[in-house]
């Protein structure tokens, strides 16, 4: 080893004259689609921005012909000033190496649907999920849209930016609650229920008055649990 | 998991996660560029050094920093050694997993806490490290760990320890008739699949894919170190094994390169001058940073505002959740106590499943 390559590296690595295969990719996609992809024209920016409903054709000719076969990442952004959340991609190429190409698909934070990747990708199956859970995306076609690390019956999107954490950063009282309705678990149509309602006694101090008047419904997920709501526990 | 079974085979598997969930992508958000360092601690607990490393190097890609020489040699002495403890856990208990209780463990760890005493010494924390910074390390090495200076201790982990245990490990595990029974040919996963669920690290290689961030795209100075890419090609439990046992040899070889580096750079700078502590973001932007972690492919996602004194959206690809997506597949048509063992191999950390 020649003491010539050990310079200080500078973070972000000087691109040389010769394409990179993303960029190669990137270029041959544009004439490829020249209609769904448009260019990132914010500064610092990188990749391609793709129509939202033609996400799974793009991705499927960067899988089959340019062999960008590696889906390393999905992930959801906010971006609240322009009014859109974004599904980001990071697609590699195993027999390539090489860097990142980087896609960007945009939807309105209203209604936002966003194909699913999974019939193409199947890894993404986990990661579109943290998406959905985390933002609200409904990815369309995707087999099991559940939510994955919260909860089920968990209400809101937390990583919204303007998502406020429930009893803590509510801006007046009485607090809302992740518990919407009190239901402890994730309440299903098709499960038979057991109800016990019961109504608190009302205090007197009046921003607490709602909070503690609402009727709290237990739901035993099996009727084998019944007899835990019928008999007491001696 | 929930587990549809037909007797005892498994028909289908359905991992379900989030109880260690705490939003740390969220509280990673709130934090200015530095808090997060320690925060990465806590993704993979077992091999913090390298959670630190692949954030460090996506904040020098957002911000453009330049790192010294001895940093960048001490970075990669920090993550092969740990990429060798965080193996010899992994294999410690898959090999549980697998019904070899506690012993072969119990013989890694020691290596292991070898090891550990010296993040502890260098780092000032065993496990939580927190050792890099923006543009370099936090701590030069220490003069010496028990009475014998630094460099005695590490040639002596790096040339003499470390070596016997793999073998020892050999020895006593590789041809095992129980450990060859329980492995061979459980689990498959093949190649076409490896790459279609996203898997990384071992569980990739393992399949018969020679896809090693360290040399698809390399970081650090690892593009001018000599050492192979680990890779088997039976997609089964017995080939992660063996995987993971060759990825630790080729760790040696690594840091035997790197300690002559580290010897003549003594006294060098270890970190930038730019301070730490009140970082803004020179420019808006984006930055995706990644690196081979034991477990596989660590990326950051970071975005941040010009001027800005923390991310606008701070993503951490975690190798063992996506990894996780190949587990039903991988358990179907087996029996359910193979289960266990497919689990250990694919080597899970719940603090990076969950986040």
């Amino acid at each position: 080893m020649s003491d010539a390559i050990l310079e200080p590296t500078a973070g972000s690595p000087d691109m040389s004259d010769t394409q990179t295969p993303a960029e190669e990719a990137l270029a041959r996609l544009k004439e490829l689609h020249p209609d769904v992809v448009s260019d990132e024209t914010r500064e610092g920016y990188e990749g391609l921005i793709v129509y939202a409903d033609s996400i799974t054709e793009v991705a499927r000719t960067l899988r089959d012909e340019f062999g960008f076969n590696y889906l390393s990442s999905v992930t959801g952004v906010d971006n609240i000033d322009a009014g859109k959340l974004e599904a980001v991609y990071h697609f590699y190429s195993i027999s390539r190496g090489g860097g990142a190409l980087i896609l960007k698909a945009q939807t309105d934070r209203e209604n936002p649907v966003i194909p699913s990747l999974v019939p193409i990708f199947p890894g993404a199956d986990f990661q579109e999920r943290e998406a959905f859970d985390m933002y609200g995306i409904r990815f369309t076609g995707h087999p099991d849209l559940r939510r994955i690390l919260t909860w089920d019956g968990f209400d809101g999107f937390p990583l919204r930016k303007d998502w406020k954490e429930a009893f803590y950063e509510e801006d007046y009282k009485p607090f809302g609650s992740r518990w919407p309705e009190g239901r402890v678990f994730g309440q299903r149509n098709e499960i038979p229920t057991v109800k016990m309602s019961a109504t608190l006694p009302v205090g007197h101090r009046p921003g607490m008055n709602t909070m503690w008047r609402q009727t709290f419904t237990w739901v035993f997920p099996t009727p084998a649990m019944r007899h835990l709501a019928l008999k007491p526990i001696k | 998991m929930v587990v549809t079974l037909d007797g005892e085979t498994i028909i289908d598997l359905k991992p379900v996660m989030g109880y260690l969930h705490r939003n740390h992508e969220q509280i990673g958000e709130r934090n200015t560029f530095i808090m997060n360092m320690p925060y990465t601690d806590r993704l993979d607990y077992l091999s913090s050094m390298s959670n630190n490393l692949g954030y460090a190097l996506t904040i020098e890609k957002l911000f453009g920093l330049a790192v010294p020489e001895r940093a960048e040699w001490l970075r990669i002495l920090m993550v092969e050694l740990t990429r060798i403890c965080n193996h010899l856990w992994a294999l410690g208990f898959l090999l549980n997993d697998l019904g070899a209780l506690q012993t072969p463990m119990l013989y890694y760890y020691i290596e292991r806490e070898m090891i550990l005493d010296f993040f502890e010494a260098a780092a000032g924390s065993r496990m939580m490290c927190n050792y890099m910074r923006f543009g370099g390390v936090a701590y030069d090495m220490p003069d010496e760990i028990r009475n014998i200076s630094t460099i005695k201790y590490l040639e002596d982990l790096i040339f003499d320890r470390l070596p016997r245990a793999l073998d020892q490990g050999d020895e006593l595990i590789t041809n095992n008739e129980i450990v060859r029974a329980r492995s061979i040919g459980v689990g498959y996963l093949s190649p076409e699949d490896a790459i279609a669920f996203s898997t990384a690290g071992p569980l990739l290689r393992a399949s018969g894919i020679p896809y090693d961030i360290r040399r698809a795209e390399p970081y650090s100075y690892y593009e001018h170190l000599d050492f192979d890419v680990a890779v088997r090609y039976n997609g089964d439990i017995y080939d992660r094994y063996l995987v993971r046992v060759d990825e630790m040899r080729q760790s040696l070889r690594i840091l035997e390169q790197v300690l002559p580096h580290l010897k003549r750079t003594t006294g060098a700078p270890i970190v930038g001058d730019k301070p730490q502590y009140a970082l803004r973001a020179p420019r808006a932007g984006e930055a995706y940073g990644r690196v081979e972690n034991p477990k596989g492919e660590l990326g950051f996602y970071v975005t941040s505002k010009r001027r800005g004194g923390n991310p606008e959206r701070y993503h951490v690809r975690a190798p063992s959740f996506i990894n996780l997506t190949a587990l039903g597949p991988m358990c179907r048509g087996y029996k359910v106590a193979d289960a266990v063992g497919i689990l250990g191999s694919i080597d899970i950390v719940l603090g990076e499943v969950d986040r």
